[in-house]
């Protein structure tokens, strides 16, 4: 379109135009603390409405009540004083999303805080969206790759699926979050990591981490910190799956970590006890699992009719001295498609990450396990059991018969393969060459204590002399493969043992 | 519990009623019984504030930036559906022009502020 006719066209626009006058409804705060204002009037009112104080700070209806209205107040609420104007936006809360905000880290509101700049998003996302139907949904088929050996090989995640990390304080649960993220890289997908209820500083660490390991051009960090009042704590992870959900519309992959959701419910019995809502269990209200299961049930995959996107849920559970059947880790449990259960005595004797093998278990992952990896873990699998069962025979050392030393010498090696460290997530097709050399007995001329030092230098020679092989192992697992394999393994123990 | 403010409530609810001296007195002698006459006085603060705020909404605010003619006052009165209400008028200077209104509840937003921010919305629309 030229000048002349742009200008043109406007001029009609403005002649078109009627002024008009705005009526919106408003009611007076009759009480403000803690971060819940009671108001009066707002008959019209909706639930989740978003509500505009005078100060501009923002709050969202929850309890629409006979004369007053409780509102959470999302920002500064110590500004607000009785006898002050609340206006009625006539919007559901949402929160403008849009490409760029990926590699930001922003608030729950999706405003940024990391001094990088405004972030030029281009439309408003629902925080609370119902989640997608069965008719859209796709059974769990394509592997999420964790790069963690113990995870991918034993208990696997599938895109789409809900998978809990569950465990004691300080026992790693973060740490596999973020080496998850990490491991994303190449792989097509996206990340949104949602801190809620932790320290600033702590997260600011891991920022740098995944900046460092060029894993936040993919992602975005959502942060309610303990600082914060508790009715963001409480809308930061539906604020979460709202960004997931924009990459989800336009047909993308996304990996969602909820880090975590024992802080988000006890953020939740704050609000609704200062609401007054009736306590129940443990002070949480009787919708306590409401809320976790309408915000894990948005983790889908979609069938190519609707985009064929996925939503991948970790959500994070913290529990008190192990115990998994407290009342939020149980809700959770039953929620997800199954559990990573990690342990602080595990974590204590060195075997990192400390997930207990036992008690974890991916009740969909194994139908998007590769058939490479399906093939080597199974024996894997096996082997672990029976080393569990057999463990307590172990302190009696020579009285046992030559099998059961075997069977615990082959037991403690794969718990020792199973090792691995921080940030150094592990590609699929050399997860499955260094437990394919355990199961095929090639490792037991190899003491227990140099089981990493070959680890290490095994994934070296493979990069560096047998790429083609790496790469038959990703496409598939065909006896050509197996049998070059063997013999890579086999040249690989000559070169470490000569 | 039954605080001040609830009392508060229903004296106004219960002045509405038929007879009210009759039912005022009812509320009093539940006080006694009930032991709750000492919160008297609070309950008359709360009336006083309950009151006053239903007589603030009751009026037509109207704010703009100069002095209104009788005939943009009635005007507004007409748009508001406040022709019977008292009407109060306020100065602000940062009204640029046009008025604002608050009347039973509802703000009425005529500001030039207002109709350029919509003029803005349908140009970015076409």
């Amino acid at each position: 379109m030229n000048t002349e006719a742009l200008v043109k066209k406007l001029e009609t626009e403005i002649q078109n135009f009627q002024s008009d006058v705005d009526v919106t409804e408003y009611g007076i705060v009759q009480s403000i603390g803690d971060g819940i204002a009671r108001v009066s009037g707002l008959r019209e009112c909706k639930a989740s409405e978003m509500i505009e104080f005078e100060n501009g700070t923002v709050g969202v209806a929850l309890n629409l009540e006979e004369d007053t209205v409780g509102i959470i107040v999302l920002g500064d609420y110590l500004s607000i004083k009785e006898g002050d104007k609340a206006k009625r936006t006539g919007k559901i809360l949402s929160i403008p999303v849009g490409d760029a905000i990926m590699g930001r880290v922003v608030n729950p509101l999706a405003q940024p805080l990391d001094g990088k700049g405004d972030i030029s998003n281009t439309q408003q996302q629902l925080i609370e969206r119902v989640a997608p139907g069965v008719m859209t949904r796709e059974p769990v088929s394509i592997p999420m790759q964790t790069g963690i050996k113990v995870i991918d090989a034993l208990v696997p995640i599938g895109r789409g699926q809900r998978e809990l990390i569950i465990g004691d304080r300080q026992t790693g649960k973060t740490a596999l979050a973020i080496d998850t993220i990490i491991n994303q890289k190449g792989q097509n997908m996206k990340c949104v990591y949602v801190a809620i209820g932790q320290k600033k500083s702590k997260v600011m660490r891991l920022v740098q981490k995944l900046e460092e390991a060029g894993a936040m051009d993919y992602t975005t960090v959502v942060l309610a910190g303990a600082s914060d009042p508790s009715s963001l704590q409480y809308i930061a992870p539906y604020a979460g799956v709202a960004i997931a959900e924009y990459f989800l519309d336009k047909g993308e992959d996304v990996l969602v970590v909820y880090d975590d959701l024992t802080k988000h419910a006890a953020a939740y019995r704050e609000i609704s006890l200062l609401l007054r809502r009736p306590p129940g269990r443990e002070a949480y209200p009787g919708d306590v699992f409401y809320l976790h299961s309408r915000l894990l049930e948005r983790a889908c995959r979609l069938n190519d009719d609707n985009g064929g996107g996925s939503i991948t849920a970790l959500p994070v559970i913290e529990t008190q001295g192990g115990d998994v059947s407290a009342y939020i880790p149980t809700n959770v449990i039953s929620i997800t498609d199954g559990q990573i259960f990690l342990e602080a005595g595990l974590f204590n004797k060195g075997i990192r990450p400390a997930i207990n093998v036992g008690l974890s278990v991916s009740r969909v992952g194994g139908a998007a396990q590769t058939k490479a990896m399906k093939k080597t873990a199974g024996p894997m699998k096996l082997a672990l059991a029976q080393y569990r069962e057999l463990e307590s025979f172990a302190q009696f050392g020579s009285d046992l018969d030559p099998q059961t030393k075997k069977t615990l010498d082959h037991g403690a090696k794969s718990v020792e393969l199973l090792k691995q460290k921080q940030y150094s997530p592990i590609t699929m097709p050399k997860q499955v060459a260094s437990i394919y050399a355990l199961n095929n007995g090639l490792l037991e001329d190899i003491d227990m204590a140099d089981i990493q030092k070959w680890e290490e230098g095994f994934y070296s020679f493979l990069e560096a002399s047998k790429a083609s092989l790496l790469e038959g192992i990703q496409k598939g697992w065909s006896d050509d493969v197996q049998k070059e394999l063997k013999e890579a393994i086999s040249e690989y123990n000559q070169l470490f043992n000569g | 519990m039954v605080n001040s403010q609830t009392l508060a409530r229903t004296v106004l609810e219960l002045q509405t009623k038929p007879e009210p001296e009759k039912h005022i007195e009812a509320f009093i002698n539940y006080l006694k019984e009930n032991n709750l006459i000492g919160l008297l006085p609070q309950v008359i603060d709360h009336i006083g504030r309950i009151t006053e705020r239903q007589e603030e909404t009751q009026t037509l605010h109207i704010a703009s930036k100069h002095e209104l003619s009788s005939h943009d006052i009635q005007t507004i009165q007409s748009i508001t559906g406040a022709s019977d209400a008292p009407v109060e008028t306020h100065i602000n200077k940062d009204i640029i022009g046009g008025f604002s209104a608050s009347y039973e509840g509802y703000l009425y937003d005529g500001s030039l502020e207002h109709q350029v921010s919509r003029l803005k919305d349908m140009l970015l629309r076409s």
